[in-house]
C-alpha cells in the first residue's frame, strides 16, 4: 500500500490479488448477494484510491481495507431497508429457485447461512471476519472502529447464539 | 497482549482443525469468546473460495480509477490533514478579520464575548470535525470535515458582506413577528443547501447525500435563524437575511454532528 500511496500504480494489482477475494467473500456473507458484493468490493478499492493519501504507514492495510468495505456493505444494507435474511428466506422459499438451491447448497451450509443471518449486523461482522476471514480480534476492532473488549463480547454472544441455533433442530430450517 | 496472542492462536488452530495445547486449552476455558468458539466451531465449516472472475473485477476497478480526473477527483483525494489545515487557516482568517475590524462595535448586542463565543463554538466544532477525520478512513468522517468547510465558507462570506446602513433596532409588533419568523425559517432552510453542497463536494462516496443529513442541515439553519430572530431587536430585512447565518450555521453544525455521533455510538454497541 505504501508503494501505491507513493505513486506506484502497478502496486494496486498486487493489493487486489491479495485482498479482493477474501473481501468479496466477507461482503457476500454480509449482503447475501454475490453480484452486489462485487460492486461493493469495486467501490472499496476506488475509495482506497481516493483516500490513499490518508493511509497511515503505522497501521496495517487489511483492517483499513475492511473498514472501508464494511462501511460500504452497511450502507448497502441500510439502502435495502431490510435485513439480509429476508433475501435468503425469499430465495429458499421461491418455487422457482428452491430446488436449485437445495442442490447447490448443502444442508449444513444453508443452516449455517440462516443462522448467520439471525445475528445482528455487528455480530455477523465479527463472526465473518474472525472465523471465516481469520482476522484477529485486534484487527476486527480496528476495522469496525470498536473497542477490543466490545469485539470480544460480540464474538462471545455471536458464537453462543450460533451454537444454540445450529444445535437446535428446526430453528434454522 | 498475551491474551490477544492466545485468542489468535486458538482461532488459527481451530480453523486448521488442530488440537489445542494445554496452555491454549486453559486460555480457551477462561476466555468467553474463545470458549464459545471452541463449542461452536465444528458447526461452522470452512470458508469457501469466492466465485466469479476477479480479473474482470480488477479491470473494471482500474477503469473507474482511471476515470478519476478533474477538480472533484483532486479535492476528494486531498489528505484529511490538508483539509484540516485549510479549515483552521480559514478560521484563523475569520478570527483576525473579526478581531481587527470589530463589526458593529457600537451595538451593545454584539459584545465581544458574543462574537468570540460564536467563534469559539466554530473553532471547537471544526477542530473536533478535523480530529475525527484524522482517525481513520471511515467515509462517514469525511462529510463531517466537509461540513466544517462549507460552514466556514458561508460564514466567511457573510462576515465579509457590508452591513446595511438602514439597520435600526426597534420593537417587534405581532404582525412582524409572524412574517419575519416565517422568512427566517425559509431562509434557514435555504442555508442548508450550501452546507449540503459542500458535503457532497468533499464526500468520497459516489452516492447522493443521505436526505436525513440535508434535512438536518436545513432544519438546523431554520431553527438557528428563528432563535436568533426571536432574541434580536434588529428587524431590517437585509440584516435578518444576512446577519444571522453565522449562528444559524453553528446550530446546524451542532445538529448534524450530534446526529453523526449518535449514529456512531449506536454502531459501537455490542
Amino acid at each position: 500500500m505504501l508503494a501505491y500511496r507513493d505513486g506506484d500504480n502497478a502496486a494496486l494489482r498486487a493489493l487486489f490479488s491479495r485482498y479482493a477475494g477474501p473481501l468479496t467473500r466477507a461482503v457476500a456473507r454480509m449482503l447475501r448477494d454475490e453480484e452486489r458484493s462485487r460492486d461493493v468490493v469495486q467501490q472499496t478499492f476506488l475509495q482506497v484510491h481516493r483516500a490513499r493519501a490518508d493511509f497511515d504507514r503505522s497501521r496495517s492495510f487489511r483492517p483499513w481495507l475492511y473498514t472501508i468495505g464494511l462501511n460500504l456493505a452497511r450502507d448497502e444494507l441500510r439502502r435495502r431497508g431490510r435485513r439480509p435474511e429476508d433475501a435468503l428466506t425469499q430465495e429458499l422459499a421461491s418455487e422457482d429457485t428452491g430446488q436449485e438451491h437445495a442442490v447447490e447448497l448443502s444442508e449444513n451450509r444453508a443452516r449455517l447461512e440462516i443462522a448467520l443471518n439471525q445475528l445482528s449486523v455487528e455480530q455477523r461482522e465479527v463472526v465473518v471476519l474472525h472465523w471465516f476471514e481469520g482476522l484477529s480480534f485486534a484487527e476486527i476492532a480496528s476495522a469496525t472502529g470498536s473497542g477490543l473488549s466490545a469485539v470480544k463480547v460480540r464474538a462471545h454472544r455471536a458464537y453462543k447464539k450460533m451454537r444454540q441455533l445450529l444445535e437446535t433442530p428446526g430453528v434454522t430450517g | 497482549m498475551k491474551d490477544e496472542m492466545n485468542c489468535d492462536r486458538v482461532g488459527d488452530k481451530l480453523r486448521r482443525g488442530e488440537d489445542l495445547r494445554p496452555d491454549e486449552q486453559a486460555h480457551a476455558e477462561d476466555c468467553p469468546a474463545c470458549s464459545a468458539l471452541v463449542d461452536v466451531h465444528p458447526h461452522l465449516g470452512e470458508p469457501e473460495q469466492p466465485s466469479g472472475d476477479l480479473d474482470a473485477l480488477f479491470d473494471a476497478t482500474e477503469q473507474e480509477i482511471a476515470a478519476e480526473r478533474g477538480l472533484r477527483a483532486r479535492l476528494r483525494a486531498w489528505p484529511t490533514r490538508r483539509k484540516t489545515l485549510f479549515v483552521l487557516a480559514t478560521l484563523a482568517g475569520l478570527a483576525v478579520y473579526v478581531g481587527v475590524f470589530k463589526p458593529r462595535p457600537h451595538d451593545p448586542m454584539y459584545s465581544s464575548w458574543r462574537m468570540f463565543g460564536t467563534l469559539a463554538l466554530m473553532l471547537g466544532f471544526s477542530a473536533w470535525a478535523a480530529v475525527r477525520g484524522l482517525r481513520g478512513p471511515d467515509a462517514r468522517q469525511n462529510p463531517t470535515v466537509a461540513f466544517g468547510l462549507g460552514f466556514i465558507a458561508v460564514a466567511l462570506f457573510d462576515a465579509l458582506l457590508p452591513e446595511s446602513p438602514s439597520a435600526h433596532a426597534h420593537a417587534l409588533t405581532p404582525d412582524m413577528f409572524v412574517s419575519k419568523t416565517v422568512a427566517c425559517f425559509l431562509y434557514g432552510f435555504v442555508m442548508g443547501i450550501p452546507v449540503a453542497a459542500s458535503v457532497a463536494l468533499f464526500d468520497r462516496r459516489d452516492r447522493p447525500l443521505p436526505s436525513r443529513m440535508v434535512f438536518a442541515a436545513a432544519a438546523g439553519g431554520s431553527a438557528g435563524l428563528a432563535f436568533s430572530y426571536l432574541h434580536c431587536g434588529v428587524t431590517d430585512h437585509d440584516h435578518i437575511l444576512l446577519g444571522h447565518s453565522l449562528s444559524a450555521l453553528v446550530l446546524a453544525g451542532t445538529v448534524i454532528c450530534t446526529w453523526l455521533v449518535l449514529l456512531r455510538s449506536r454502531r459501537r454497541t455490542p
